[in-house]
């Protein structure tokens, strides 16, 4: 299905005659799983979208400083995240919203591309009640279920300041899904 | 346990999806966006041509002075302080710690006893 393994993915991109081959191949290995982390930071699919394709073409034009040091799928989602965060920072300054988890979850309800239901959009909800980096730990964590040292490899954060930060993330989004229970 | 108590009651999945044919697309808007002719030099590669320029540079800055050394009318030898300190501020300083290093301790010695007496 792949022209390229891992290792010979990075050399490929490394190689002027093999490079454009190579990226493309790398799109379509690596974008659903960078268009799920990203949807889950910002929601809309129209956002997710930008934001990927600004990860691609930053990813393109920084290959030279890719040295092959870590894998292909860290190197992107480092880049995915910074443009996440990036993209939320800018969106910081909109009006406050005053019950989060009714537009939220409204939001979702009606979006043709949100395909839970009402218990699930309210998780999603909850999710996004929390700050950006740690949003980013508990999504990587909880729905991906990905290893404390792969997070780290990811966000360049200690084991334990991950494991300290999924701790609180888990007790916030308890206590906001506490009329639930 | 409240992690186990959250994922019972509201799971885990992935709920969101994509309009159909959105991945199979995405390449080929992607690539559209970057000039057909466009390659980036990557580290690799921009290694290997600063090493040239460099090597390059060596040789010429090796000729320089070896050329130098022979067209120079400069001979002098410093062998006491007061004549050291002034080579270290003449141009022909290099020339001279060439010199110094293909003479061997022994007519180092020589020269030394030779200035005393």
């Amino acid at each position: 299905m792949y022209q390229f393994t891992e290792d010979n993915l990075i050399m490929a991109l490394q190689d002027p005659k093999t490079q454009r081959k190579a990226f493309e191949e790398m799109v379509k290995r690596y974008s659903p799983q960078l268009y799920s982390q990203i949807r889950r930071m910002v929601l809309s699919h129209d956002d997710t979208d930008d934001i990927l394709q600004n990860t691609f073409l930053k990813a393109w034009s920084n290959l030279s400083s890719f040295r092959g040091d870590s894998k292909v799928s860290t190197w992107l989602y480092r880049i995915a995240f910074n443009e996440t965060l990036a993209f939320l920072g800018k969106q910081k300054n909109d009006i406050p919203i005053d019950d989060p988890e009714a537009t939220v979850v409204n939001y979702l309800m009606s979006d043709e591309y949100f395909d839970g239901d009402e218990t699930e959009a309210k998780l999603q909800a909850a999710v996004q009640s929390l700050p950006p980096k740690q949003r980013q730990v508990f999504n990587l964590k909880y729905f991906d279920e990905m290893k404390y040292e792969d997070i780290s490899e990811i966000l360049g954060t200690t084991v334990g300041g991950l494991k300290a930060s999924y701790h609180l993330a888990v007790e916030k989004i308890q206590k906001f899904l506490s009329d639930d229970y | 346990m409240k992690e186990e108590q959250i994922k019972a009651r509201y799971g885990n999945r992935n709920p969101f999806k994509t309009p159909d044919g959105y991945f199979e697309s995405l390449s080929d808007r992607i690539m559209a966006q970057i000039p057909d002719n466009e390659v980036v030099m990557t580290r690799h590669r921009k290694n290997r041509t600063w090493m040239y320029v460099a090597a390059a540079f060596c040789v010429l800055l090796v000729s320089g002075s070896l050329l130098g050394t022979y067209f120079s009318t400069n001979n002098s030898r410093p062998t006491d302080l007061a004549q050291t300190q002034d080579s270290l501020e003449s141009p022909t300083y290099i020339e001279d710690m060439v010199d110094y290093a293909l003479i061997s301790d022994a007519m180092i010695y020589y020269e030394y006893m030779s200035d005393e007496e």
